[in-house]
């Protein structure tokens, strides 16, 4: 009943913690580029988590359980930073460079905070599989 | 033969495990989205159900709720679900705390633990006088 | 544990067991009478393996998997078999006592 429904919830964390993962190395690692492919400077990438019923078959009380799915990675409209740097190639003819709109402190919060919740959601895959042995066990 | 057999203890802490493996699975939701906007945290609120649910409770008979758990009668109905009000600091509508879900966590697979191992002690002792009757 | 006592009693005062009383199975018969009382049980010990099976063929394809509730359906099943089995042992031993004594 809730043993592989519980797994799949896990599961679903631990996908969604690994994206977010992803997005915040993206991040990190073009924080300082002024230019991408789409010609402007790097947006910095946020995923769009979003609660959906783990299993909609199920009894009520099933039916409110909740998994995680990542509906999208979004780029952020936040504007970009203004430097004052008249000889950079990118600079506008205002003498200013756009920067990316990623704050390096915010994004080593994120990660933190990551680490900590992938961890969580393995420390239930491990839990749970604990609990399913002990059921087996029941009787001998 | 089987009420001759397995008493309101046993029945009861039957169901208790049926509730202890939903909570779980809630406290798992919980926990993978703790990053969800506005996702509120869900529980099932232990501490009233189990006394109706092992029947020990004498106001067990009296329908308070529609949702009540009538443990001697061994009808189980949905148990009452609550949810966690996200704090006034909490940005994004949130309401999940990972250290109050992991300790959830932790606490009810330990009355799991503790329920499966009273259990197979109880049907331990039954099968020996069944056995030693032969 | 209140279930130990009734297994050790004879087939005389197994009328008096309150533990009789209750009735959760369907098609239980009122009169106390010990042979409704073993035909009873017999039909609680038939449902009783039937939805040990039933809950394990539910695991194994995948259909439900609850596995605390299928191992105590197991082990109920067990125990009703067990006793069932100690209850012809003496109900044999009783017999032949009986037909023993009939000279």
């Amino acid at each position: 009943m809730n043993i592989l429904d519980t797994l799949r919830i896990s599961a679903s964390g631990l996908t969604a913690q690994r994206v977010r993962l992803q997005a915040i190395s993206s991040n990190m690692a073009n924080a300082r580029s002024t230019r991408t492919e789409e010609g402007t400077p790097y947006r910095r990438q946020m995923p769009i988590f979003q609660a959906v019923s783990a299993n909609s078959f199920g009894s009520e009380l099933a039916q409110q359980l909740s998994r995680v799915e990542v509906v999208d990675v979004e780029r952020s409209e936040a504007p970009f930073r203004q430097v004052f740097d008249p000889g950079h190639p990118d600079a506008d003819d205002d003498g200013y460079v756009q920067y990316p709109n990623v704050d390096i402190l915010h994004e080593m919060v994120d990660l933190m905070n990551t680490s900590r919740t992938y961890e969580a959601n393995s420390n239930v895959t491990e839990t749970t599989y604990k609990m399913a042995n002990q059921a087996l066990e029941l009787g001998r | 033969m089987k009420d001759f057999l397995f008493d309101r203890i046993h029945n009861g802490m039957g169901k208790v495990l049926d509730l202890r493996s939903q909570q779980s699975a809630m406290t798992a939701g919980n926990i993978a989205n703790t990053d969800t906007p506005n996702y509120k945290a869900k529980f099932i609120p232990f501490d009233e159900l189990l006394k109706t649910t092992m029947g020990t409770d004498n106001m067990a008979m009296k329908q308070t709720r529609s949702t009540h758990l009538a443990g001697m009668q061994g009808t189980v109905s949905d148990p009452q679900i609550e949810e966690i009000e996200a704090p006034p600091w909490a940005l994004d509508g949130n309401s999940v705390s990972l250290e109050r879900e992991m300790v959830r966590l932790k606490s009810n697979a330990l009355q799991y633990s503790a329920i499966t191992k009273g259990i197979t002690k109880r049907l331990g002792m039954l099968r020996f006088v069944v056995d030693s009757n032969r | 544990m209140n279930t130990i006592a009734p297994i050790q009693m004879t087939a005389s005062n197994i009328s008096n067991n309150p533990l009789l009383e209750s009735t959760s199975m369907v098609n239980k018969k009122s009169d106390k009478s010990f042979s409704n009382f073993l035909e009873n049980a017999i039909n609680d010990v038939d449902t009783s393996t039937k939805v040990a099976d039933r809950k394990l063929e539910m695991l194994a394809s995948g259909e439900d998997v609850d596995i605390h509730g299928t191992m105590i359906a197991l082990q109920e099943a067990d125990i009703s078999i067990r006793t069932m089995s100690a209850f012809r042992d003496k109900i044999t031993d009783a017999y032949k006592n009986l037909i023993n004594m009939a000279i």
